[in-house]
């Protein structure tokens, strides 16, 4: 493997790109003339700040665009004015950083989180627009994170397999408000109205490439978080024993039913259990 | 002899053509995909990409290498563009001459280089590295511009010119591109074409753009102009027989309606074909070098599947 190029760049050519980057992502020529009279030529129809604010129109519009895409539940709950307001406060706190627009809205929720606008009074509505952000972007993510698709699924064959396991395309989350049916409203092209508080608990799930909301019940979703919080080489039985004991006389035939959808839905596959990672 | 065979015609492979492709397998010469879509994809994405890899060539075509970037050279983004282009063997692999963000910052817009000696030096070292890495020709594409900077000293084509001396590399020819930034600049076209490298043009690109009277937008929203197409006969006529590509990025129109388009090319080359009317400016201005395709169509993917598990009975 050849050395990265360790010579420095050029310096004027670093001071021009750290200046374009700056009036880029501030889109602020306040206080810049002098330098954008030095650094940029004018053209044969417009002045030279016309033909950087070409640039400057198009970054964050373009971004925008992304997130629109990205988070188009949110897109539709806030509004599309009030959603580029917000997002675009996102991405001048935090620009890329990444060779892919895949990341770009990695830290949207987190951001809402810390920046809402009701912090001395909070007010549901902002609460429901951080949940939704997060689950949209959860299952964003899960289209393109690593699977089970190459390795394969658990089958009804191994259910009594101590190694079953959550294949790791799978999401668990809880939240105070509906989210997954307001998305699924927006995804049928329906206008729904902001939804009262009402807990939900959801598996994301993708199985031979396919994305899958789950509803779960709270035992359910209990289950299957003590499966994720497995040890390498702890029997799979561990887990099911405590919600065996919850569930009472009924219990057996209950959990192996559910086992029985999951692992028809593709949650579980057969662990590896005592081989480790060496990377 | 240049400018005597048909071209070989290819697309830019779009999430929204993906299934009728794979269902129809039309007949496209080779496929150009963007590699960022694919080189960090464990999903749909990468599993299509492979099944159109069996059927199609392809070519990979990036828009984050960021070769004139003051910034060092992303290893890892290199490394992973290599692990995608030993999985899926394509006949080129191609970025801008542009640089796309510094202090580790993306802005994902393709931006231009002051043309200088001391960029040229900058970008020739970087051009070396990565065919290192990658272990073959790298095709730089000119981009369009809209703006000029006051230091650069040399033109577009003799930059490029030089740069295909010093290191080898070749030439992704964006023949919409070069209209754009001459009538941007002010510069004829036929002047960009008299120092231009032929012999190491690999690949042209062609794709539409928007007028907005006092500069032009490369929007790839539309069909190609009347201008280009002209530019286009003539740099064919020049240029060993490179693969020529339509990139359309915004506004998709169904497969047939882009391959229609495609095809234009071929006429264009081999018939006398009248340029169309030209079209009055723009009163709105699009976004230059669209991204937002880039984005996985997710939403209509996910509410497909949403259930609870069939045979789950409620409990509590
Ligand atoms: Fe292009």
């Amino acid at each position: 493997m050849p050395s990265p190029c360790s010579e420095a760049a050029p310096a004027a050519l670093t001071e021009l790109q750290h200046f374009m980057q700056q009036v880029l992502m501030s889109s602020d020529n306040r206080g810049r003339e002098a330098q954008i009279a030095r650094h940029i030529a004018p053209g044969p129809r417009l002045p030279a700040a016309e033909h950087l604010a070409i640039y400057q129109r198009a970054y964050l519009a373009r971004l925008l665009q992304c997130m629109q895409g990205q988070f188009k539940a949110l897109n539709h709950a806030l509004g599309p004015a009030l959603f580029r307001d917000f997002a675009a406060d996102y991405l001048r706190e935090q620009p890329s950083s990444s060779p892919t627009l895949a990341h770009l809205g990695a830290g949207f929720a987190d951001y809402l989180r810390r920046n809402r606008p009701d912090a001395d009074a909070p007010e549901d509505w902002i609460d429901f627009m951080i949940e939704l952000a997060d689950f949209e972007w959860s299952l964003y993510t899960l289209f393109d994170a690593p699977g089970a698709e190459g390795s394969g699924y658990a089958s009804v064959d191994d259910l009594a397999n101590p190694a079953l396991r959550l294949q790791p395309a799978l999401l668990l989350r809880q939240y105070r408000f509906p989210v997954n049916h307001y998305y699924q409203q927006v995804a049928d092209e329906q206008d729904p109205d902001h939804p009262d508080p009402a807990p939900v608990c959801v598996a994301l799930v993708r199985s031979h490439y396919r994305s899958g909301i789950f509803s779960l019940r709270p035992l359910q979703y209990e289950l299957l978080q003590r499966i994720a919080l497995l040890q390498p080489g702890q029997p799979f039985q561990l887990a099911v024993r405590h919600t065996l004991d919850q569930l009472g006389p009924a219990g057996h035939a209950t959990v192996q039913q559910w086992l029985l959808a999951w692992v028809q839905a593709g949650f579980l596959v057969i662990n590896q259990p005592y081989t480790t990672s060496c990377r | 002899m240049p400018g005597t065979a048909l071209p070989q015609l290819g697309l830019g492979l779009r999430h929204v053509h993906v299934e009728h492709i794979l269902q129809h397998q039309p007949e496209v010469d080779w496929f150009e995909i963007i590699s960022e879509n694919f080189m960090f994809s464990h999903g749909r994405p990468r599993h299509v990409l492979r099944q159109v890899a069996e059927r199609y060539p392809l070519a990979m075509h990036g828009v984050s290498l960021s070769i004139g970037s003051s910034d060092p050279l992303d290893m890892a983004y290199l490394r992973a563009l290599k692990v995608l282009a030993d999985e899926i063997k394509p006949r080129w692999i191609s970025d801008h001459l542009c640089w796309t963000g510094v202090h580790g910052h993306n802005t994902h817009d393709l931006l231009p280089l002051p043309l200088t000696d001391e960029t040229l030096a900058h970008v020739a070292a970087r051009v070396r590295t990565v065919q290192d890495v990658l272990q073959r020709p790298l095709l730089l594409e000119n981009p369009s511009t809209y703006l000029r900077y006051a230091a650069s000293t040399w033109s577009e084509p003799a930059f490029l010119a030089e740069l295909v001396a010093q290191t080898g590399c070749q030439l992704l020819f964006d023949v919409n591109n070069c209209y754009v930034s001459c009538f941007n600049a002010g510069q004829d076209p036929q002047d960009y074409l008299a120092t231009l490298p032929w012999h190491a043009i690999a690949q042209l690109h062609l794709a539409g753009h928007q007028h907005c009277g006092t500069h032009i937008i490369d929007t790839h929203d539309r069909p190609v102009a009347a201008p280009v197409w002209e530019l286009f006969r003539q740099v064919w006529a020049r240029s060993p027989q490179p693969g020529v590509l339509l990139e359309w990025d915004a506004d998709i129109p169904d497969f047939d309606a882009c391959l229609a388009e495609l095809h234009k090319a071929r006429r264009y080359l081999h018939e006398d074909i009248p340029a169309d009317a030209a079209r009055p400016a723009a009163r709105h201005e699009a976004i230059s070098t669209p991204v937002d395709f880039l984005i996985a169509p997710v939403l209509q993917d996910a509410a497909t599947h949403t259930t609870e598990p069939r045979h789950a009975q409620p409990v509590l």
